[in-house]
């Protein structure tokens, strides 16, 4: 992705459309989940107008404000969708979205997801009709009332072990559960894995969720480890005195969580999507090895041979909640939009 | 492939080339990686399977201890804990609670709430619940019931806790009787007259302003409030202590509340104060029939100290009316009645008028007036001639104040010698009075061609002798008139030297040393005790007119009269009777021997000019000896 030949090879391809893309953990075309290599798909729309917007931040502080501005420019009248492809090593998702939540209506659902470095979580580059670089932060707008879209986001990890109380953590880094450092936690449970940290870390995601209030449960995933201070930092916030949880992957149950969101993905009656961009996590590829394939096998079985498939795995899913529309950052799930047109 | 592995399927598939080459090293590389994978995430699971259990194990521990810790402060706090299902079925309970019930723990859980709560509307709390999300607790107060029957005020406070499965309440429960009692007492306390047990001014006024609001709402129900003051109890206080007034209080509450109906409220204001609130009061007419009735319960006589005692009260009478909006102007009002009562000659009842509001701005303007009236030289003093019986010889006057009001003209002491005396203005009266009547003595006996020493008797208010200071200024009036023997009589009622003997036993000692004669004013109307007419050196007894007026109807009366006269000469004083009006009384205690009288019949009192005349005048005789012999002889 590095390598500016890729992009001008697409440019000289495509002049006059708008090019997106990023770097990732793993690449969905089709059925297929390859490494290592570039996946693309050119989208054509017969009503829909599309704008891309870009916005470069320099560290993690600056996340909320790229949302902002982005939704700031993003605004229009025929605005139906938009879908964001982000750096996913130097942003806090959470923060990202709520500044796009504050300019944008709450009812146009923004997707997409934070780009990925293989298993590496070094740098990650995103490209909106420009060259791929770090620390871009990319929304492709969509207008027009002919653009149908929906979406679906689910994991399907199962949680294990005791109930953790959040004793100390700071936006998205997290020191201690129960008054012990996380780190230590996380080292325990990964065994010899835990040399691979931080990317082995998504063997165990943290469900987070408000002591009591289960039903709003969302999946944290870690980007980075901190030994000196002995603290994780998250794709997401976790607020201290929320309940924290560790989960564990069964493979039978991903697949039939990427099979939920398909479900949900999945255009009623006769009305098939043309395009389903599926945003599946880094951490399902990491367990399921070889077997991530049957997720997209899963996905594909539920959308049916009409509806082409691209996507990437990801350091962070962007998604609505299906309970109530609002976007959210998710982490360890499997994340799609699909779209087509109306013909009237 | 039909029965191959969908995963070998697409390792065969990615180790294909274009050309349908299978790259079997790049296959087995596949297959290798694959089982690599699933015993990795196999290891992973069990490692993390493991710990999982030691950390539960851990937990489990720790949470046993909690448990166990939990238990014991459940078991020993002091408060009866139990735990109910949503029908009050018993689930748990602590030492606290079966201790109050005193219930084993055995049958406690075959028990519900009720058994234990039988006012207690649990349902209550569980549709409180089901409708309003936000109450989390409930606390009341309601009775108990132990194993062996007996009942107790408990508080109950209960709140739900929410757990997965079930739906419990957590109760707990307080033995409050103590706490109850306790309040009882300060309540009764606060509202309750200690000495009679009856209710105290501020329950009384709480009652009377919830008359006032039902009268708001419209209420046609009619009330009519007593004000019942007893008549000279302070005397009683004064002259037999005060657990004797406290002994006559109690009985007078016994009385009231014979004479009350079932929903009269009968309450003790405070002092000899009480106070009647009569309910069903049909008009002016049976709220004048219900102050009778306690009029009449005083009929009879108190026996206190086993000595009986005839008591009466003044009784102010009113009927509520709507147009109230304070508790205390209704009071107030009633007082007023009451004090009418008691000028118009006590043991009676007044109901409230309008215009006795006016007669109490007049007094309260009389006060003011008062203060200004002695400086102005408003006060003057009459003189009333005191005359030897036998002989009918003018021997002295008695000192009478009376009050020339620029505005309401001559007014006499009755009417505001109360005010001087309620105000502290009788010591000042009451030195001009003395230094005026020293004065004039001398006049009187420059005139007397007779030879007489006329003498000057001047009445001591108890209210003057109150502190060594007073009893020092009036000496010290004495000693600088440097009058002759004989010619001043100080007149003092039983009350002066009841209140502390031995302080105006040494007054009286003092004027007598002074060539000053003492004499008991008022005698009958008090409490006549003998033992001090012994103790204090007293030269004349004054016996009160009452008697004097009443001894002719009255054969009662008139042995009274000659009893105390007979007395009187027994123990060496001579008598003087008051308020001789009529011949046939003059007769009558001529006939007693009484020394001398004092009357309209002679004389009323005069202005100082008027009295001289009279002196002259009298040189002789006062009256024509022949009527008295014809009157002598129908006798």
């Amino acid at each position: 992705m590095s390598d500016p030949r890729h992009y001008e090879i697409l440019r000289q391809h495509y002049p006059k459309a708008d090019i997106v893309g990023c770097s990732t953990g793993g690449e969905i075309i089709g059925e297929d989940v390859n490494d290592n290599t570039i996946v693309t798909t050119s989208i054509q729309f017969d009503h829909t107008q599309t704008k891309v917007f870009k916005v470069l931040i320099k560290d993690v502080n600056g996340s909320h404000g790229a949302g902002s501005k982005l939704g700031s420019l993003l605004q229009g009248d025929s605005l139906a969708g938009v879908m964001i492809l982000s750096d996913g090593t130097q942003v806090n998702g959470t923060d990202l979205i709520n500044g796009l939540k504050e300019t944008i209506s709450e009812s146009i659902p923004i997707t997409g997801g934070l780009a990925g470095d293989g298993d590496q979580f070094q740098s990650t580059l995103v490209a909106g009709n420009n060259l791929p670089e770090a620390g871009a932060v990319v929304a492709v707008g969509f207008y027009g009332d002919r653009l149908q879209i929906k979406y679906g986001s689910c994991g399907g990890w199962d949680t294990f072990g005791p109930q953790r109380l959040i004793t100390r953590s700071e936006g998205n880094i997290l020191y201690e559960l129960d008054g012990k450092p996380a780190l230590l936690l996380y080292k325990k449970y990964l065994g010899a894995e835990a040399e691979n940290l931080p990317g082995s870390g998504l063997l165990f995601p943290l469900t987070i969720y408000p002591e009591g209030s289960r039903d709003k449960a969302l999946v944290r995933t870690i980007l980075a480890v901190d030994e000196e201070n002995q603290s994780m930092t998250f794709a997401g916030d976790i607020p201290q005195g929320h309940i924290a949880q560790l989960m564990r992957g069964d493979i039978d149950n991903l697949i039939e969580g990427a099979s939920l969101a398909a479900t949900a993905a999945r255009f009623e009656g006769k009305n098939t999507a043309k395009l389903a961009v599926l945003v599946s996590c880094i951490g399902r590829k990491l367990l399921m090895g070889q077997r991530i394939a049957d997720e997209i096998e899963a996905v594909k079985e539920t959308l049916g041979d009409q509806t082409k498939t691209i996507g990437f795995y990801s350091y962070g899913e962007l998604c609505p909640k299906l309970s109530d529309g609002f976007c959210e950052l998710h982490n360890q799930t499997m994340t799609i939009t699909t779209l087509s047109e109306s013909e009237q | 492939m039909p029965g191959i592995h969908k995963m070998l399927l697409r390792q065969i598939k990615k180790s294909t080339d274009l050309k349908k080459k299978l790259d079997k090293k790049k296959l087995y590389q596949l297959i290798s990686q694959a089982y690599e994978e699933a015993d990795k995430r196999y290891s992973l699971l069990h490692q993390a399977m493991d710990l999982m259990s030691d950390e539960m194990l851990e937990l489990n521990s720790s949470l046993r201890e909690e448990a166990l810790k939990t238990k014991a402060i459940f078991q020993s706090t002091k408060d009866g804990i139990l735990s109910v299902d949503s029908h009050g079925r018993i689930h748990s309970n602590n030492k606290a609670a079966r201790n109050i019930f005193e219930y084993q723990d055995s049958e406690l859980c075959t028990m519900s709430l009720e058994d234990l709560l039988p006012d207690f509307n649990f349902s209550l709390i569980k549709s409180r619940k089901k409708t309003c999300l936000e109450v989390s607790e409930f606390i009341t107060e309601t009775k108990g019931r132990r194993k062996g029957g007996e009942v107790f005020y408990a508080e109950v406070h209960i709140a739900p806790i929410s757990l997965a499965e079930e739906e419990l309440y957590v109760c707990n429960i307080r033995d409050i009787t103590a706490q109850k009692e306790y309040e009882k007492n300060l309540y009764n306390a606060a509202y309750y007259d200690k000495l009679t047990k009856l209710p105290n001014r501020a329950l009384f006024l709480d009652k009377i302003k919830e008359i006032i609001e039902q009268k708001k709402r419209n209420s046609t129900a009619k009330y009519a409030l007593l004000f019942i003051d007893l008549d000279k109890f302070k005397m009683i206080n004064d002259s037999l202590g005060h657990d004797a007034g406290d002994e006559l209080l109690r009985q007078v509450a016994c009385r009231l509340e014979k004479a009350a109906r079932k929903y009269d409220i009968v309450s003790r204001l405070g002092g000899d104060e009480f106070t009647v609130l009569i309910s069903n009061i049909l008009d002016e007419k049976t709220a004048k029939a219900a102050a009778q009735r306690f009029i009449n319960a005083f009929d009879e006589p108190f026996t206190i100290l086993n000595r009986e005692l005839f008591i009466t009260a003044s009784i102010g009478a009113h009927i509520i009316s709507k147009d109230y909006k304070l508790a205390e102007e209704i009071l107030r009002n009633s007082d007023l009645a009451m004090y009418k009562a008691k000028n118009s000659g006590r043991g009676r009842f007044e109901m409230f008028h309008e215009d006795q509001l006016t007669e109490v701005s007049a007094l309260l303007h009389m006060e003011n007036d008062l203060r200004k009236a002695i400086s102005k030289g408003e006060l003057v003093v009459f003189f009333q001639p005191i005359v030897e019986t036998q002989h009918a010889t003018i021997v002295g006057f008695e000192s009478l104040v009376r009050w020339e009001h620029p505005k309401h003209g001559l007014i006499l002491p009755d009417t505001f010698i109360h005010i001087a005396e309620e105000t502290g203005l009788i010591k000042e009266l009451g030195y001009y009075v003395l230094e005026e009547s020293c004065r004039k003595i001398k006049a009187f006996q420059k005139l007397d061609r007779m030879g007489k020493e006329i003498s000057l008797a001047v009445n001591i208010s108890p209210r003057q002798l109150t502190t060594q200071e007073e009893v020092d200024k009036i000496i010290n009036i004495i000693k600088e008139a440097n009058l002759p023997p004989r010619a001043l009589k100080l007149e003092c009622t039983e009350t002066a030297f009841m209140k502390d003997s031995k302080f105006i036993k040494k007054f009286f000692m003092q004027v007598k040393s002074l060539g000053v004669d003492l004499c008991i004013d008022d005698f009958g109307t008090g409490y006549s005790a003998l033992e001090y007419i012994h103790r204090f050196p007293f030269d004349i007894l004054k016996i009160d007119r009452t008697f004097i007026n009443s001894m002719r109807e009255n054969k009662k009366d008139l042995n009274l009269v000659t009893g105390i006269v007979a007395l009187a000469h027994n123990l060496g004083l001579k008598v003087v009777a008051e308020g001789v009006e009529h011949i046939e009384e003059l007769k009558l205690l001529r006939i007693m021997s009484v020394e001398y009288i004092q009357g309209y019949y002679f004389s009323r009192p005069l202005s100082f000019e008027a009295a001289c005349s009279f002196l002259i005048e009298n040189q002789i005789s006062v009256f024509n000896e022949n009527q008295i012999s014809v009157t002598k002889a129908i006798c």
